[in-house]
């Protein structure tokens, strides 16, 4: 069964084509919703609530656009409703944070994935949500505020707070790569 | 964005994790049963004639005195009944047309409370012979309104609940009846100019509309927004000065929007209508066109963010259409043209798109005002059990065209289609 098959499968409500659709997404979905929840049990309840929504909207789907950028785009506004339902707002600031010198890119081609995920996983919600919508998804400024309620102002600077957090987190594993390079 | 952006982006794009084991199972228990939601969707389609229903079995349940017939079951085609000098009625029954007529004389003394209506037939119409064959006009009404049972003794008592009442004919309408075009959701309704009414009625409408945005890289879709209606209008109509009338009304309007693809936001409203008040002008349809004036309707009530929703709606229709009027029977087919702008407000305390109490101009997820351009077409008609009461029904379906602006574009394609029922007392 192929994807158009399955997602046509979907559309009748075929369990065995639901089923399969899961399966082909669920992985890539799970570290989608990883990213964007505070912690493991709430990215599974994202990740649920999100193939119900597919699952229940997949008959409006019209293939203009890849499914797989469709079943993404749910996820995350599923995980970014799931933030704003059980949580907090942000705090609406247009303070100017100074971009530090950035890391060194090698850095992070050095870690592992898991190792990167935990690092982003660190960040304090509010600035993970707009991290991962401006680096990770390439959403604009004014649309992250439009998503989240908050202005465009506000995405930026809580972004180079994100940022600047990361390279911080970052800085000790590089000094330590320096440190080996030069004694080496 | 920088290479340490585009490091962390390529680090993570792709990356999988192993969801648990029960995750399928979750997911599964919480997909609708396919039976289970046709069973609903058709019960929100029953529900305006169950109220109907139910309108009319009171109606005519009510003791005000009117001549009434008791409901037997039948098997019967055919029917000649007599009353006879010693009080007794006697029926006879053509059990089917290849059947010898069975002939069964029953005292009135004897049938209990299924003679009952006899007698007030008799009492109430002076043109019933009392002492002849019954063969009026009326005998066909009985007959078309009753069912008889070959055993009516048994049967007649235990089955008095639907009881139709006959119209002498000097009571019945002998002008023609007109259709008023303020009533908010248009049925065919048969109001005498000058006289007072009372409508229920109950409406259905499931409306779809698709809308694309050009917001990111790819298209991005905003699907859809679907509603279904239960509306219960009463309203009242009558002249304060010529050819000038108000009604008012309220109704419970349940509204679901599902915008499931960007925000997957659920907004449920239970408003309260408010069809035209005091504004329209009764607009008799004696013409093949008929330009009418704007009507403005509200609608407002609470909202599943725990606000409120209130929106606004003046439409401008240009109506064509056929129209029969008959005593008993009334019928029009009304295609239409309108120009309908729309603007709402909704408050929220907390809303998907605001965090904290807002109040926002919005229209379906859209800030400002929409406008629509409509074509519809309506067909419906009318039964008038008597000169005062009537019921009323029409279909409904239309097509709208609303132009939107939104991040690069957008556009809806609405469609809409509709039932609506209605009984009608005049006053």
């Amino acid at each position: 069964m192929n994807e158009a098959e399955m997602i046509e499968g979907c559309k009748r409500g075929d369990r065995v084509a639901q089923h399969k659709l899961y399966k082909l997404y669920a992985g890539k979905m799970f570290a989608v919703c990883f990213r964007y929840a505070s912690d493991r049990m709430d990215a599974e309840d994202i990740l649920q609530e999100g193939f119900v929504k597919i699952f229940n909207g997949v008959a409006k789907y019209l293939p203009i656009g890849p499914f797989g950028a469709w079943v993404k785009t749910i996820m995350i506004n599923t995980a970014i409703q799931h933030y704003r339902r059980n949580k907090r707002s942000i705090i609406d600031s247009v303070e100017y944070v100074p971009d530090n010198s950035p890391a060194e890119p090698g850095i992070i081609d050095s870690m592992s994935v898991a190792e990167v995920m935990d690092l982003v996983k660190k960040l304090p919600d509010g600035y993970k949500q707009i991290f991962n919508l401006y680096a990770i998804e390439g959403y604009k400024h004014y649309e992250i505020g439009e998503m989240l309620g908050i202005s465009e102002g506000t995405s930026k600077s809580q972004y180079a707070r994100a940022k600047k957090s990361l390279q911080e987190m970052i800085e000790p594993k590089q000094r330590m790569i320096e440190q080996k390079q030069s004694n080496g | 964005m920088d290479n340490f952006e585009n490091s962390i982006r390529h680090k993570l794009d792709d990356a999988e994790l192993t969801p648990p084991n029960d995750m399928w199972s979750r997911v599964e228990a919480q997909l609708p049963q396919d039976r289970k939601r046709r069973g609903l969707m058709w019960m929100m389609w029953l529900l305006p004639f169950c109220i109907i229903g139910g309108g009319i079995v009171l109606y005519y349940n009510s003791d005000d005195g009117k001549v009434k017939l008791a409901q037997t079951i039948v098997t019967a085609n055919n029917i000649n009944t007599k009353s006879t000098n010693n009080g007794n009625i006697t029926a006879e029954l053509n059990l089917n047309s290849s059947k010898a007529p069975v002939s069964t004389q029953i005292p009135i003394s004897n049938m209990g409370h299924s003679a009952q209506p006899f007698q007030n037939i008799m009492a109430h119409n002076p043109n019933i012979p009392h002492t002849s064959s019954i063969d009026l006009d009326y005998l066909d009404h009985i007959k078309s309104m009753m069912h008889f049972s070959s055993n009516i003794k048994q049967e007649a008592p235990s089955k008095l609940k639907v009881k139709p009442y006959l119209v002498p004919p000097d009571k019945l309408p002998n002008n023609k009846n007109e259709p008023i075009s303020n009533s908010y959701d248009k049925p065919c309704r048969f109001v005498f100019e000058s006289v007072n009414n009372i409508y229920l009625s109950s409406r259905v409408l499931k409306a779809n509309s698709v809308a694309t945005t050009d917001q990111k890289d790819y298209v991005k879709l905003r699907n859809s927004i679907e509603y279904g209606n239960v509306n219960f209008s009463g309203g009242v109509a009558f002249k304060y000065c010529v050819k000038k009338n108000f009604m008012v009304g309220t109704g419970i309007r349940f509204t679901n929007y599902s915008e499931d693809l960007i925000y997957n936001k659920r907004d449920v409203t239970v408003a309260f209508e408010a069809p035209p008040i005091g504004i329209d002008e009764l607009v008799k349809k004696k013409y093949p066109y008929t330009f009418t004036k704007q009507t403005d309707s509200i609608y407002a009530g609470p909202n599943y963010y725990g606000g409120t929703n209130y929106y606004f709606f003046r439409e401008v229709p240009l109506t064509f259409g056929y129209y029969h009027y008959g005593e008993k029977h009334n019928f029009y087919v009304e295609p239409a043209i309108s120009y309908c702008r729309i603007s709402a407000i909704k408050t929220s305390l907390l809303d998907l798109d605001h965090v904290g109490f807002t109040t926002v101009n919005q229209i379906d997820g859209y800030e400002g005002v929409s406008h629509i351009f409509n074509s519809s077409i309506r067909v419906g008609g009318g039964y008038n059990f008597t000169k005062s009461v009537s019921f009323n029904y029409g279909l409904y379906a239309s097509k709208a065209i609303t132009p939107l602006v939104n991040y690069g574009y957008a556009k809806q394609l609405p469609y809409t289609c509709g039932i609506t029922l209605g009984i009608e007392k005049r006053l």
